[in-house]
């Protein structure tokens, strides 16, 4: 206890008095400042992250994947003449009068459907491959015919290829059976608990006259 | 001494360490910075989405209310055809709509180049844009056509069989649009029967295709688009009257001082740059190259045969006129652009595992007779006319790009063979297997099926002259062109068919000392189209003169023939991912 200033000089100038010391103000600040930068892009990643994620979402939105769809058809079928029949499920459609004869025939008719487990509706339809292999696979057909019939038998046989129209959906329904006098065929869209409603086929249709 | 040897080192190595954590802080802090960054920076998806979809329908819009002010336009007969081919094709460009500019283009479909007044058959090509996001629609369609003199088209080229005995469709023979023809997308139908118009010696087997085709049948004209349909959905085409199949051309006589007697065979080998009137026979030997130079002219008293394995190109205007039989096995016959080739026959015909018609652009096809060959520059390079009773046999899996003219003889295709052009005969078969693509580049709207054809009086009538025209020769077309003032129309295969009888006449003229060379075919041509076109102008004037209306027929086009196809939409170009 009884130390001399001297003795005290020598302890306060050890090492290990040094170590324990306090941070400088410019190390305080610097290294908030560092925190500060790295909370910031912290915060602008989990934001852009849960932009992205919701964007993402809205894309899903079925106005717009119809709205999309139509314009999809359009492309692939632009001589659309008239819906043939549909079940609900699946539409049968005239796509065009290519074989000149206003009637239908195999290679003139499309198929759309719901894929459920891909979430897609796609538009199927006889490969021209085909028709090139054998001459004797066009056939005419009467309007009254089963169309929907018609599909399943050219899927059993092989014969079909798809074009996805549209996509990320949770359910489709075809609403309207698409015949002569009938309402217009209609496609309602469900994705992400919201519904859309898109009318298929041309403004004026064109029904086969046979 | 410790610490004196530390401040030797420079630092101690507590301190060295401290400026890499700094370091290794600031690049985490840079990396994170910017991977925050970026994707700050991701837009909004649907944002997007939403911006492409209004102004793709925008410039949609544009495009489709433009397409119809552009074929306004062309529908409207005092449209300057010149000018548009003299401005590269533009219709228009920079036409407003709305908040999109649009832009219209016309090609002519069968020459890819820009359109002109002597265009028939055009694509619209038409380009809305908004905010840099462009929507590109296209029509195809047949012009009205300009006032000028009407036409008639005598060789019934818009029919692809035509009988005027029996016409056999065969199992599995097949009757059908060539897909390789720029015009198959105008979707028109494929006619064929027989020129009497019934249908009681048409034999068509079940197995047999026929879709997309209409036979004909003697009745009315269509009179609106609802009837067309109609006549459509039952498979006829309606022509008030029955046909007229004017006869082939017969060659005239060879003359003896034109023989060639120091060679009663001839053989083709080689480059060929002269003309030929063998006594006897003239050969192509077996796996020999021949080429033909320029307009060539050749007259053979007997056959023509091009052997085994031979090749054959022509080059220019080339006519054989075959006083015996035509054979060609297993060889190839080819035509280059520009080039036509004509076989006169007064035998037989018979083509045997062998390609005639243009020169193929793509080699591997070698005999296509799927109906995908390659257009090629269509039907309209290669005639084959007997003139005669005689027989066309095309079989042994031929192909034959062009046309079969033959009113009095038989013409049989066997044996997976296939025409892409047309046939006409008096009895036709089709076997098993074989096919008929009919090119439409060869109906000019022109003929018998059309309304507004020159064939065809105001009051809906026949024209009297065209009974008359017992062959399709020179001087048969320039009877009618004069009595008529209707401009006759034959494929320009025929072109030197049609001159045939007139030569005759322009020998007298050489006689006469007006500077012709025996033997240059060139030049009696040239006499012979200026005569026909001279015939028919005088008859254009003679019948101004008098006032009867000439062009009154160009008011009376044909309004079935006028609508233009929308081909719908190209993708869309300039939208955002």
């Amino acid at each position: 206890m009884n130390q001399t200033p001297r003795m005290r000089d020598a302890r306060r100038s050890t090492p290990m008095t040094r170590s324990i010391r306090g941070f400088t103000l410019i190390e305080v600040v610097v290294a908030a400042g560092l925190l500060s930068i790295v909370g910031l892009a912290i915060v602008a990643f989990v934001t852009a992250f849960a932009r992205g994620a919701g964007a993402r979402a809205r894309i899903s939105d079925p106005a717009l994947e119809g709205a999309l769809l139509v314009e999809r058809l359009r492309a692939v079928a632009p001589a659309l003449r008239a819906p043939l029949a549909s079940d609900g499920e699946t539409a049968a459609l005239w796509l065009s009068d290519s074989v000149p004869s206003r009637t239908v025939h195999l290679s003139e008719l499309g198929w759309l459907r719901f894929d459920p487990t891909m979430g897609d509706i796609v538009l199927e339809r006889v490969a021209d491959v085909h028709f090139i292999e054998d001459r004797g696979l066009e056939t005419e057909f009467e309007a009254d015919d089963d169309f929907l019939a018609i599909r399943e038998d050219s899927a059993r046989d092989g014969l079909l290829v798809s074009t996805i129209l549209a996509e990320g959906l949770d359910s489709a329904r075809f609403v309207g059976d698409g015949r002569r006098g009938a309402d217009e065929l209609a496609l309602e869209l469900e994705a992400e608990r919201a519904t859309a409603r898109v009318a298929i086929g041309p403004v004026v249709p064109e029904e086969p006259l046979r | 001494m410790r610490s004196a040897m530390i401040s030797t080192n420079g630092r101690s190595p507590t301190r060295a360490h401290r400026g890499s954590a700094i370091l290794l802080a600031l690049v985490a802090v840079g990396v994170a910075t910017l991977l925050g960054l970026s994707l700050a920076a991701t837009r909004d998806a649907n944002v997007a989405a939403s911006r492409n979809l209004a102004h793709a329908a925008a410039a949609r819009a544009a495009a489709a209310g433009a397409m119809e002010v552009a074929v306004d336009i062309l529908e409207d007969p005092s449209t300057d055809l010149a000018a548009i081919s003299n401005s590269g094709g533009v219709l228009f460009d920079g036409l407003a709509v709305g908040g999109a500019s649009a832009k219209a283009r016309v090609h002519d479909l069968l020459t890819g180049l820009a359109a002109d007044d002597s265009s028939e058959v055009v694509e619209i090509v038409v380009e809305g844009t908004s905010s840099g996001i462009s929507q590109t629609a296209r029509a195809v369609g047949r012009l009205p056509r300009a006032p000028r003199a009407p036409t008639a088209d005598l060789d019934c080229s818009e029919f692809a069989l035509l009988a005027t005995g029996t016409l056999v469709f065969e199992s599995d023979a097949c009757l059908a649009v060539w897909s390789g023809s720029p015009l198959a997308i105008l979707a028109e139908p494929v006619a064929y029967g027989l020129a009497s118009g019934s249908t009681a010696q048409i034999a068509v087997s079940p197995n047999a295709s026929l879709h997309g085709t209409v036979a004909l049948s003697i009745g009315g004209f269509a009179t609106d688009a609802e009837m067309h349909d109609e006549h459509l959905a039952d498979k006829m085409v309606r022509v008030p009257v029955a046909i007229h199949v004017p006869l082939a051309a017969v060659p005239t006589e060879r003359d003896d001082q034109d023989r060639d007697s120091s060679a009663p065979d001839t053989l083709l080998d080689g480059y060929i740059a002269y003309d030929a009137m063998p006594e006897g026979d003239m050969r192509v030997p077996a796996r020999a190259a021949a080429t033909l130079r320029g307009v060539r002219d050749f007259d053979i008293a007997g056959n023509l045969r091009i052997e085994r394995g031979a090749q054959l190109r022509v080059e220019g205007e080339t006519r054989f006129v075959v006083r015996g039989n035509l054979v060609i096995e297993s060889a190839t016959v080819e035509v280059a652009a520009g080039a036509t080739l004509s076989f006169i026959v007064l035998g037989d015909a018979s083509i045997d595992g062998a390609y005639v018609g243009g020169e193929r652009s793509i080699p591997e096809e070698i005999r296509d007779a799927t109906g995908r060959a390659a257009y090629d520059g269509g039907a309209s390079r290669v005639l084959v006319s007997l003139a005669g009773r005689g027989r066309v046999s095309i079989s042994e899996g031929s192909v034959v790009k062009g046309e079969i003219y033959a009113p009095e003889a038989a013409v049989a295709v066997a044996t997976r063979s296939a025409v892409y052009g047309r046939v006409l005969g008096r009895d036709i078969r089709l076997g098993a297997g074989c096919a008929v693509f009919y090119d439409p580049a060869l109906d000019d709207r022109s003929g018998w099926t059309a309304r507004a054809s020159g064939l065809w009086t105001p009051t809906g009538t026949l024209r009297a002259e065209v009974q008359q025209i017992a062959r399709l020769d020179g001087e048969s077309l320039e009877r009618f062109a004069v009595e008529t003032g209707v401009v006759p129309e034959v494929s320009p295969s025929f072109g030197s068919l049609t001159v045939l009888a007139i030569e005759e006449i322009d020998k007298g003229e050489q006689d006469r000392g007006d500077g012709g060379v025996a033997g240059d075919a060139r030049q009696p041509r040239e006499r012979a189209s200026v005569r026909v076109a001279r015939g028919i102008l005088r008859a254009i004037e003679a019948q101004r003169a008098s006032g009867r209306g000439v062009f009154s027929r160009a008011e009376d086009v044909d309004n079935l023939a006028r609508a233009f196809i929308s081909l719908g939409f190209d993708p869309m170009k300039g939208a955002e991912e």
